[in-house]
């Protein structure tokens, strides 16, 4: 990199005869501004540097921690309710039977409402306040079960909301409803356990 | 650092701008800069010296200096400050120019000895910052590095996640290169101590005493590594490896 004056001008001379260096010669100061540093006094090695250097690894690992945590608690708290919407759904099923064998019908087609309502609830991460049959169609949608077998689960859904403001004698077999309940609940259990799997 | 330094700065430039302080760098500076341009360069010499005793520095005031006393001939102290000016300021040509000015006026011409084409890289790219440049290069990296893992561990999309890898490995690289030039500079000019040949001919000896068989002669404005120090003398070291010692007075650390 470091090349004598005397050399750049010859090698200068051979190629361009019109411009002649005399770089002999020095070149004039510089009177721009000025950034002023304490005579000696290195940032490389000092406290600061340090610090500066450490301080964004520091906080990636905060940050990084903090993130796996709410990971983990958020996945921790989904666990929970798929949980809880499989033996919810189980207590309530062995209610509304004892009110079948009460032949207790309003009460045993509220039960079997309240079950599958509570059951998508939970086992879908749906709100109770955003509950509805097109979120609860959707929510199915998105984790992959089939269509068939939503629409069983809206149907049985009517049914029952049918069948709890019926007159006497004009009722569905409970015996029906209750099996289907049961069945369509297990048959979603089965496949959404299965896509979760797959995901992983 | 930028904060500690500025606070720093003001509290000097409070202090220097008292009135009891009335002279401030930049003050002198200027006086000192028209001076050599009306080319009355030994008042120049001694406006520079001025800001150069009130513990404050700067690769330009180093170079302008190094221009007036090449001006007034006196070129040892010409390269001793254009030396100084090169560690504050490792790339400028302006700087690099006039130091081979210099040492051609006293018959130096010994030009660095080939090397290897990478061997040259590595030097020019090493030259491209001073040690402190180097080492906020290092900071930004390492904390770009740091933004882009952070981002890369959030980004939910392959993609994303495939940007992100690239981009912090990149980032990391750098960060090591201007950790390693940050070193390397460092070593090369602080952990080294340099010094320039100040009187016409030395005559150095094999022990520090004046009774000492002579080694070796070297002339003014050369370049010596300082290996120890007894007393009034200083163990140098020439780039050939010869090993002696000479006064303290004969020559200046950069």
């Amino acid at each position: 990199m470091i090349v004598s004056g005397e050399e750049f001008t010859e090698g200068q001379h051979l190629q361009q005869q019109d411009v002649s260096l005399f770089s002999n010669e020095i070149r004039f100061i510089q009177t721009q501004a000025v950034s002023w540093r304490i005579q000696g006094m290195l940032f490389y090695k000092s406290t600061t540097f340090y610090l500066l250097l450490f301080t964004p690894v520091f906080i990636l690992i905060i940050v990084l921690i903090l993130y796996r945590r709410s990971l983990k608690l958020r996945n921790d708290r989904v666990a929970l309710r798929t949980k809880r919407a499989q033996k919810l759904a189980r207590k309530r099923l062995v209610q509304a039977h004892k009110f079948m064998k009460a032949k207790n019908h309003q009460a045993f087609f509220d039960e079997i409402f309240r079950t599958l309502w509570g059951y998508v609830s939970d086992r879908l991460n749906i709100p109770v306040a955003q509950l509805n049959k097109k979120n609860v169609a959707n929510a199915f949608s998105v984790k992959n079960v089939s269509e068939h077998l939503a629409e069983e689960f809206l149907e049985t859904l009517s049914e029952c909301e049918y069948a709890r403001f019926a007159p006497a004698g004009f009722e569905n077999p409970m015996q029906e409803t209750y099996d289907k309940a049961m069945q369509t609940i297990v048959t979603i259990e089965k496949e959404m356990r299965k896509q979760s799997s797959k995901s992983k | 650092m930028i904060m500690a330094r500025s606070i720093i700065y003001t509290l000097l430039v409070a202090l220097l701008t008292t009135p009891l302080f009335s002279e401030t760098p930049e003050l002198l500076m200027k006086k000192a800069n028209e001076a050599y341009i009306d080319e009355s360069y030994h008042k120049a010499i001694d406006l520079y010296e001025r800001i150069t005793g009130m513990e404050v520095e700067s690769a330009v005031l180093y170079y302008n200096l190094g221009n007036a006393y090449h001006k007034t001939g006196q070129y040892a102290k010409a390269i001793l400050n254009y030396e100084r000016a090169l560690r504050l300021n490792p790339s400028d040509d302006n700087i690099q120019h006039n130091l081979r000015v210099s040492r051609a006026r006293i018959g130096d011409r010994s030009e660095p000895i080939p090397r290897l084409f990478f061997i040259e890289w590595h030097d020019s790219i090493l030259q491209l910052q001073s040690v402190d440049g180097w080492a906020i290069t290092a900071i930004v990296f390492i904390t770009l590095f740091s933004l882009f893992v952070a981002l890369l561990f959030i980004m939910k999309n392959r993609i994303q996640k495939q940007i992100f890898l690239a981009a912090s490995v990149f980032m990391l690289l750098l960060f090591l290169i201007s950790l390693y030039g940050a070193n390397r500079q460092y070593e090369r000019h602080y952990s080294v101590r340099e010094a320039i040949v100040m009187t016409p001919r030395v005559t150095a000896k094999s022990a520090p005493s004046e009774s000492a068989v002579d080694v070796f002669v070297i002339h003014e404005g050369r370049k010596l590594e300082i290996t120890g120090e007894l007393n009034d003398w200083y163990e140098v070291r020439l780039p050939d490896g010869n090993i002696g010692w000479i006064r303290r007075s004969a020559a200046t650390v950069i």
